[in-house]
Parts: structure tokens; C-alpha cells; sequence
């Protein structure tokens, strides 16, 4: 087959950009129903409660009111969170439901429910959890055990690990990591980290927390359901994922998948908070089981903050030895992950942080220890770079601090422990399938001029101080084990039916470019199915940055089968063998006579031919290894166009696919006012090839904005006498505004060296870059001030008390 | 008053005596005395002041809305606000909820050429205004120069908040056809994007000024 790369790595028109602009995309709110009805909670007004009787009788018979549910109607979700809680564990948290004819009347029937409240003692900082007097924010327990979840992507699932109770009872509790601490549920190393000490010219030892933050997203979690009476269920909902939320829906409903179908065409943002099927989808489906009506409910801004999810904490204390070339001689790291009320993401946040360290800073002997622990607070869960983008934030400012104690220039020492290709990853130390991080550094440095940014770090401008950081951030980025489908339809026109959502990275567009680059097809006739459970191949979810390379590659495989078909087919027809056609501007030809078919030819010599063609046989290998749901995908193909399946099975993958990203900010701290300015950064991605650049791009601009907003402003707040949370609203919270990022210069890039598994050598991008921007700018900052700042945000406030602290020599 | 609080119907036309005819009534006959002063803000309210609303136009629960150049007669809650009634009323979906209270910028629509939040506005205070939404913008197929420059520049990741920034970015070059770049952070500085896509978004709207 030619080697063309027509598509990939050029900027197209993406497929759902006029709707994007025109108002004709339909998010889950913006579906019209005839005789739809509207639902509203009733919510615990405490962090820790048990709704011991509801009396709904009032609301029942108010006018326009169809049904009430409370906890009683619907199942129970032991680890997971409930459609509606007896025992909510969180402020905001349903007990019962209400469906109405409009929201006005909901709303009023809410208010009419009463609930006898029996309030229990609540706990929402994590190392209080584990005080011996500390009360138990679950009535199981305070800590999730069992397996850790591993990167997020497994994280996703969440609900396997138990619940049991650990205290630190020995421990001294005075000083912001606890000393002499107990019990720990995660525990690796390579070799013996004593070992690598005593090789070390250079040991530092500190502590950072990085902070816990509403996840947010634009679009509030609003869903449609409608159960109807034969028993099948549809649902219009707001998710980053069709395969995983569909079977994951029809769980907590309760049903069999094939009795679902889930759409969601477009999502209004997500960032891992709507990775899956969550809790909150049950609320009008099963009020619409009583009422075999349509019901919907209008997420709401604060819903969000509760019903929502939140990025971990992740607390860690960082002992790091350097010799002295800068090499790191051994790392020690012990960390407290919050884990929220619900699931077990703290416990994936804290592996998935210590994988992401082991991936960025290649030491030669390394320990981790950690605990996740329970909290009555929102739910924690993979939050665009769970656990990562912590540690991209606690390793900058340490990593920058252990340079200057060994007399190094810390971008030298990042760029000596970065990883290189089949260098060790994670606690298996399986090696890497390509690592361009060292790379990506010297992108940025060259973009940003750090030489003159070193030069300027520490000087002074009339209040403003300078400072440059640099800091890297990892993400694991490619699946294998998925679904691909690709349809030549008897025209001519090819339908590439992929399983990824549509959360606004337009990944799921890059699948079909990878598709239509395989197949050589003419883009203008390729089409890709997305937001419909019943088109959609099975894939894991669009999360953990391995869309490009999961989707993308399990639909390349999709296209080398319809490759084979098509020479197959050719050759049948015009008379040869398959291996002297190719496949090339949408038609398969003839090598040596240049006889050929177009694809529309080809498809209808397919219908004609029929068996494995079109999908009235399927082949054994696909029979053995396809997920059903891919099969269900092709059913209305089936023996009227050229149906070709695609499986990744990882046969041929040897490693671990992973992202990097590797960024270099300047800082000026206002040591009047404490405001911190983010005057120029530099941000660059080692993602394979880039095959969309404008999104690409995007994607490491938008991810910048972010870890800005997560170092500088965005954070939880709860009132610790009674754990209401005190700021759910934008203007209290400030995610970043247009006027919050960078003052000057935003320099985006990627280093563009393919991986060799990856779909025409491409891997994911997302999730990296945001961990890379906050940690640089957190470096700089310190780097300002010539300290460590230990928490965050860096709010005003926060930096004018880390002025007046005395730790600061200005 | 209780003649200006009534549910109100369709328009009784030429056929029968409208309830403004009965109010001039009664204005003209022997009722004007010491309340003067009240009747004589129903006479202000019921005189028919050219293209200011009247009486049926702003109270009865049937509203007259001028949308995107067109007359749409709509029945509204009195507490219902402006994005409500174009979502779930008129089917204008392009306006989104993104906070309910003012914070985000995803229901931004004009009102007489001003960007405002939809989502913290009364219906009823729209009635004699020219309220456009992003459904308004394109003629036919083809688009508005600031949704083309949208399109090619990806103005929108996840793009729920799209649409406000698209009229915001369009009051502004309404006003200025050459805006700066800081300019432009200005006009769009009430609209939130959680993707953090302003780069882009500015760019858009850069190059939007370029052609227009």
C-alpha cells in the first residue's frame, strides 16, 4: 500500500463544526419531547447524615406532581454512588425524587417533602481521617482497599475495592505530614531506595500538597430518560463515552444493554467527570419506570459542585537524592490521596500519581507508599489527569529545589532523568513504547529563551518579583482490547462507526482520519457515527488521553480488514491475486494493468458475493474476539454493504504506551498585592505524530489554562465545623477567565516522533500538558520566592500570608 | 387594575370591542375624579405610542417577542427568564444554562444590539426589544462571517459555551470592526469557557473582524 499521509498530521473542517456554531448541536438539555415531565431533588442539607423517615404524602397530591421515589425505589450501591442515598454522605447529596409537569411545580413539590434527619459527625480533611479520634465518614469505614485501580482508565470503573478502617495511631499529627504514620494500602519499589541514598551527593527532603478542586465543566449534568412500557429504556445524556456509559447505564438501571440505547451527541465538557455512566442518569430513568413517560432533569450549577466530581488531594512527602551529575540516586515518596465520599479514586489518584513520577523522573532505586482515604466531601474521580497532574505539581517545585541544593540548573537535572524510549515505567518497570520528554524540554526551552529567563529569576521590577520553573507530566495513552467498524456502502461512501463520545477534543474525528488514512480514501466521502450506543463499535471510554491511539488503532484495524476485502473482492472481479492491487483514491487497482474498481464497485461486487463481506458470516476470529454490542453496530449493514470489523489484541504491543508533556513558565509575584502573573509559557508534548495540529494544539492551549487555574485560583472549600462546602458558585471558585492565563507569549507544540504501536504512530495528548503548566508555574513561584510553598491554590491571600510567614527573604 | 392583570386572550380584532376600547371607555366617561392619577397611567399605558409596547404587549401572559426578526407570540410564567422561553418554548436550543445566575456567559444573547444574560432576564422585560440568539446569525447555508471564523479557527473544544461567546464577539464588532486583541478579551471576558479554548476564541473573533 502507498504511503501517502494525506490526512494525518493536516488541519480538516472538522465533521460537528457548523453545528457547533449554529446552535444546532444537541446537548442533553436540548432534546423537545411532547409530554416530557421535569425532576428536581430533595438534598441533605448536612456533609453527613441519615434521612430516617420522608414523608412525601404532601407533594404527592399536589397538583401537576406524577411520582415521588425516595431511596426505597431504587437499588442500593454499596461502594458507588446511589441514584438516591439513605445515608448521604455528602452535603447536596438526593434522597428522593419528584417528577412534575414543569420545573416550577418539581421545585415546589420538593420543598413540601419532609425528612427526618439524624445528623452524624462528618470529617472532611483526609488526615484527620486517620486520627484514632477521628469520626468514620462511611459507616463501613474511612479507607477504600483491594486492589489499587492503577491508571485511571481502570480508575473509571471504581467500584471493586472494599471499604475497611485504618488508623494511624502512633502517629504525631503536628507537622503537615504526619510522622512515624501507619498503615499504608499501596506500596512498590525499584530496588532498595537506602541503597540509592548512600550513592547520593545531594538529599532533599519537603512536603506539597496538591489540592483538591471541583471538576466544573460548562455543561451541567442534565439527562432525559424514558422507560418505556415494553421495558426498553432510552436515555439522551451528557457523557465523554457511548461504549462504557451504555453498559455501565444499564448497571445501576439494572437492565440488560441490549434493552438500552444511550445517546449523546455532544457533551459539554467533561474532563473525566462524566468519563462513564454516573449516578445521576438514575434519577429520571427511574421515575420514568413509574410513569413510562419521558422525565428529564436539568442539571444545575450547584448540583454540580455536588453531584459532580472533584480532583483528589493528593498530600506527599518527597525524599530525593542526586549525585552529582544530577542523576537521580533514589526517591522516596509516601502520599495521603482523598478519596471523597464515594468510590475508590484516591486510591487510583495516588497509583496513578506514583506511575506518572516513575514515567518523568527515571531514578535508580524508588519507593512509593500510599493511602487513599474517605471524606465527606464531593466524590473524587478522574479529573483530566487523576493523580498525574498532582504529581506534576508536588515534583516541580521539589525536583527545582533539589537542583539548586546541588548547585545544578534544574531544566539539566529534568533533562537527566528524563525517560527515553523502553526506558521503565510503573511498578512492573515494563518499558516504555517511546518517550520524547527530554524532547519536549528542549522545545520549550528554546521557545521560551531560558537561558534569559534563568538570567531574570530572582530580580526585582518596582513590587514584581520573577521566576522561572520547569515541570513534566505523564499520562498513560493507548489501549488495546477494542472494537473497530468501517462501512463501504454500495455509493461509494465509507461510514466509520466508532465507539468514542464526542467531549469536544474531536479525538473521535481523528479516529476516522487514521481510518480514512489506512484505507486511502477520498476524506469528502468518509463519514464517522457518533453520540448512538446502537452505531457505536465497543471501545473503552474517551478519558485518560487513548482516544487517538485506542479508537484510532482499533479502527485502522477495521481498515486493514476492509483493505483485504476490497483487494480480495478486486481480484475476484478483474481476475489476479489480492496482493498485486492497492487500495488508493478510493478505488482498489491493479498494479500492472491499472484495471480497477471504485469503491462503490467494490461494495456492490461485496453485496453481490456476500458471506464475510457483508457481514451475513461472521469470521471466526471475530466471532471469538469482538464484543457483541460491535457486531449489534453492523446489523443494519448486514448483506447490503462491505462490513469490515477491526480488534485490537495487543499481540503485537510490546510495552507501555505513555504521553509527555514538558513545560517552562515565568512567573512575577506582585509582593504588594500577592498576585501571581503567568508572563510567558512554554508547553510541548511528546504525542507521537500529531494528526490534527489545529486540535492538537488546542488541546495542550486548553489543558495550559487549566493547570494554571488549579495552581493559581481554583480549589474546595468546606467549613470544617459542619463540612458545607462555602463556595459553590463560579465567582467564588474563579476558574480561569480570558484575562486569568498567560499575560504574554502561550508557545504550544509537539515533538511529532511516532510511536511504533501507535495508530500511524500517533498516541493521546489531553491530559499531560496540564499537569506540566501548573507544576512550572508552581516552580516559578517558589523559584520567585526562593521557598516552597507547601499548599494550594496561590490565591492573593495565600502568597501575602506566605510574604508576612518569615519564610520569605525579600 | 385589575383590567391590566387579566390571563388575557388572542386579540379580539375588528369583530368585537377590544379591552383597550373598554378602558378608553370607561377613561372618557364618568369615573375620572379624584383618582385622576391612576387613570391617567392607564391612558399612557393603553395610548398607543407608536413602537413602544402597549398594554397587551407587555401584561397579558401572551407575549409578543421580537426574535431573530421575527414575531413569535409566546404564553410565560411571570418569573420565567428569556433563556427559558427561547429554549423550551420556542425551541431555540443554541442558548444554554450553563450556571443559572449570571456567572458563565453560555446564555448570551443581544437585546437591541447589547449582549445581556438571557438566563437573568425576564421574559416580559424583552417585549418590545429585538432579542437575536445564535440561531439568527446564518442566512440559509451560509454562515455568519464570526461562525465561519469559529469553524476554521475550532473556536469551540466541548462548545457549550460557543454560542454566548459567538454574540458577544458579535456586539462587539458591531461596535468596533477593528478590535485589538485586548479588545477582544474585553468583550468576551463575561463568557467562561472550561476548556480553556481562549486562544482560539479570540482568534476566531480576530479573524471574524478581518472580514467583516
Amino acid at each position: 500500500m502507498a504511503e501517502h499521509n494525506d490526512l494525518v498530521g493536516h488541519d480538516f473542517e472538522v465533521p460537528d463544526g457548523r453545528a457547533k456554531v449554529t446552535g444546532d448541536a444537541k446537548y442533553a438539555d436540548d432534546y423537545l419531547f411532547d409530554n416530557l415531565l421535569h425532576a428536581k431533588t430533595v438534598k441533605s442539607p448536612y456533609a453527613h447524615a441519615v434521612a430516617k423517615d420522608i414523608d412525601t404524602s404532601v407533594a404527592e397530591g399536589m397538583p401537576g406532581v406524577h411520582a415521588v421515589i425516595t431511596y426505597e425505589d431504587v437499588p442500593d450501591a454499596p461502594l458507588g454512588m446511589p441514584v438516591l442515598a439513605e445515608e448521604p454522605l455528602v452535603f447536596g447529596y438526593p434522597v428522593a425524587a419528584v417528577a412534575a409537569k414543569d420545573e416550577y411545580t418539581a421545585a415546589a413539590a420538593v420543598e413540601e417533602i419532609e425528612v427526618d434527619w439524624e445528623v452524624k459527625d462528618q470529617v472532611i480533611d483526609p488526615v484527620e481521617a486517620l486520627k484514632p479520634d477521628a469520626p468514620l465518614p462511611r459507616p463501613a469505614g474511612n479507607v477504600p482497599t483491594g486492589e489499587p485501580a492503577g491508571e485511571s482508565a481502570e480508575g473509571q470503573g471504581g467500584g471493586n475495592a472494599a471499604i475497611d478502617t485504618i488508623k494511624w495511631t502512633d502517629a504525631d499529627f503536628s507537622s503537615q505530614y504526619p510522622e512515624n504514620p501507619g498503615e499504608y494500602t499501596i506500596e512498590w519499589n525499584w530496588g532498595n531506595v537506602e541503597d540509592g541514598f548512600a550513592e547520593a551527593d545531594t538529599i532533599y527532603e519537603d512536603v506539597v500538597e496538591a489540592h483538591p478542586q471541583p471538576t466544573n465543566p460548562m455543561e451541567p449534568r442534565s439527562n432525559v430518560a424514558h422507560w418505556k412500557a415494553d421495558g426498553s429504556v432510552t436515555v439522551w445524556g451528557s457523557s465523554q463515552s457511548i461504549s462504557l456509559t451504555h453498559t455501565g447505564l444499564a448497571g445501576i438501571l439494572g437492565i440488560s444493554p441490549t434493552n438500552l440505547t444511550f445517546i449523546s451527541n455532544f457533551a459539554g465538557g467533561g474532563f473525566g467527570s462524566k468519563g462513564t455512566a454516573y449516578a445521576q442518569m438514575g434519577v429520571p430513568a427511574f421515575l420514568s419506570k413509574q410513569l413510562n413517560q419521558p422525565v428529564k432533569i436539568r442539571g444545575t450549577r450547584r448540583e454540580e459542585f455536588h453531584w459532580g466530581n472533584g480532583r483528589t488531594t493528593l498530600l506527599a512527602k518527597v525524599r530525593v537524592g542526586l549525585d552529582a551529575d544530577g542523576n537521580i540516586t533514589a526517591l522516596d515518596i509516601e502520599a495521603i490521596g482523598d478519596a471523597g465520599a464515594y468510590s475508590s479514586d484516591a486510591l487510583s489518584g495516588v497509583s496513578s500519581g506514583f506511575a506518572c513520577i516513575s514515567q518523568c523522573w527515571q531514578a535508580d532505586t524508588l519507593r512509593f507508599r500510599g493511602i487513599g482515604v474517605f471524606t465527606n466531601t464531593p466524590k473524587r474521580w478522574p479529573q483530566r489527569g487523576p493523580g498525574q497532574n498532582q504529581a506534576g505539581l508536588i515534583m516541580s517545585q521539589i525536583m527545582d529545589n533539589a537542583a539548586k541544593e546541588a548547585g545544578l540548573d534544574p531544566l539539566e537535572v529534568a533533562r537527566a532523568n528524563a525517560p527515553e524510549n523502553g526506558d521503565p515505567a510503573n511498578a512492573d518497570q515494563v518499558p516504555m513504547t517511546s518517550a520524547y520528554l527530554g524532547d519536549a524540554y528542549d522545545m520549550a526551552a528554546d521557545a521560551i529563551d531560558y537561558d534569559a529567563k534563568r538570567d531574570r529569576s530572582g530580580s526585582r521590577e518596582g513590587s514584581k518579583v520573577y521566576g522561572v520553573g520547569v515541570a513534566s507530566a505523564s499520562h498513560a495513552s493507548g489501549y488495546v482490547g477494542f472494537d473497530g467498524l468501517i462501512v463501504i456502502n454500495t455509493d461509494g461512501s465509507v461510514e466509520v462507526r466508532q465507539g468514542a463520545g464526542n467531549l469536544g477534543t474531536e479525538s473521535y474525528a481523528a479516529v476516522a482520519r487514521l481510518a480514512a488514512e489506512t484505507l486511502n480514501a477520498d476524506w469528502d466521502r468518509v463519514t464517522v457515527s457518533w453520540g448512538n450506543s446502537d452505531k457505536s463499535s465497543f471501545t473503552l471510554g474517551q478519558f485518560s488521553s487513548n482516544t487517538t491511539f485506542t479508537t484510532g488503532l482499533s479502527n485502522v484495524k477495521a481498515a486493514e480488514t476492509a483493505v483485504t476485502y476490497l483487494k480480495e473482492i478486486a481480484a475476484q472481479e478483474l481476475g489476479g491475486t489480492p496482493d498485486q492491487y492497492e487500495v488508493d483514491n478510493h478505488e482498489v487497482t491493479h498494479t500492472g494493468n491499472g484495471q480497477s474498481l471504485t469503491f462503490a464497485e467494490a461494495a456492490q461486487a461485496a453485496v453481490a458475493t456476500g458471506g464475510k463481506y457483508t457481514a451475513e458470516e461472521i469470521p471466526q476470529f471475530f466471532q471469538d474476539n469482538l464484543v457483541p454490542f460491535t457486531i449489534g453496530a453492523a446489523s443494519d449493514k448486514i448483506g447490503n454493504a462491505l462490513v469490515a470489523f477491526g480488534k485490537t489484541t495487543g499481540e503485537d504491543l510490546d510495552g507501555f504506551v505513555t504521553s509527555f508533556a514538558g513545560a517552562i513558565a515565568e512567573v512575577s509575584v506582585d509582593t504588594q498585592t500577592g498576585k501571581v502573573t503567568v508572563e510567558e509559557l512554554a508547553n510541548f508534548n511528546d504525542s507521537g505524530n500529531i494528526v490534527h495540529p489545529e486540535s492538537y494544539e488546542a488541546q495542550i492551549e486548553g489543558a495550559t489554562v487549566q493547570g494554571i487555574g488549579y495552581v493559581l485560583s481554583k480549589h474546595y472549600r468546606h467549613d470544617s465545623d459542619t463540612g458545607i462546602p462555602v463556595n459553590t458558585d463560579f465567582y467564588k471558585v474563579k476558574p480561569p477567565t480570558i484575562h486569568d492565563y498567560v499575560a504574554g507569549d502561550l508557545h504550544v507544540g509537539g515533538v511529532d516522533e511516532p510511536d511504533p504501536y501507535g495508530p500511524h504512530g500517533a498516541k493521546g495528548v489531553g491530559e499531560p500538558p496540564y499537569g506540566a503548566a501548573a507544576g512550572a508555574v508552581a516552580a516559578a513561584l517558589g523559584d520567585a520566592l526562593d521557598t516552597t510553598f507547601h499548599t494550594f491554590p496561590a490565591t492573593p491571600n495565600n502568597v501575602l500570608d506566605k510574604l508576612r510567614s518569615g519564610e520569605v527573604d525579600l | 387594575m385589575s383590567a391590566t392583570d387579566s390571563s388575557g386572550g388572542p386579540d379580539p380584532g375588528n369583530g368585537g370591542l377590544s379591552r383597550r376600547d373598554i378602558i378608553k371607555g370607561a377613561i372618557g366617561g364618568t369615573l375620572v375624579a379624584a383618582n385622576a392619577y391612576l387613570f391617567n397611567n392607564i391612558r399612557q399605558a393603553s395610548a398607543d405610542t407608536g413602537d413602544e409596547p402597549g398594554v397587551r404587549d407587555r401584561f397579558s401572559n401572551q407575549l409578543k417577542l421580537t426574535v431573530n426578526g421575527r414575531e413569535r407570540f409566546v404564553k410565560v410564567e411571570d418569573q420565567e427568564r428569556l433563556a427559558e422561553t427561547l429554549r423550551y418554548k420556542l425551541g431555540l436550543t443554541g442558548t444554554k444554562f450553563g450556571c443559572d445566575r449570571a456567572m458563565c456567559g453560555a446564555c448570551t444573547v443581544q437585546i437591541d444590539g447589547d449582549p445581556i444574560y438571557s438566563c437573568s432576564y425576564f421574559t416580559r422585560d424583552a417585549v418590545g426589544q429585538e432579542i437575536e440568539t445564535v440561531e439568527g446569525l446564518a442566512e440559509g447555508e451560509s454562515l455568519h462571517p464570526i461562525q465561519e471564523a469559529f469553524v476554521e479557527e475550532l473556536g469551540g473544544q466541548c462548545a457549550f459555551c460557543t454560542p454566548g461567546m459567538i454574540m458577544s464577539a458579535k456586539s462587539l464588532l458591531e461596535e468596533n470592526t477593528d478590535p485589538s486583541r485586548a479588545e477582544v478579551q474585553d468583550a468576551l471576558e463575561g463568557n467562561l469557557c472550561r476548556c480553556g479554548n481562549y486562544e482560539n476564541e479570540i482568534q476566531s473573533v480576530l479573524t471574524a473582524a478581518d472580514r467583516m
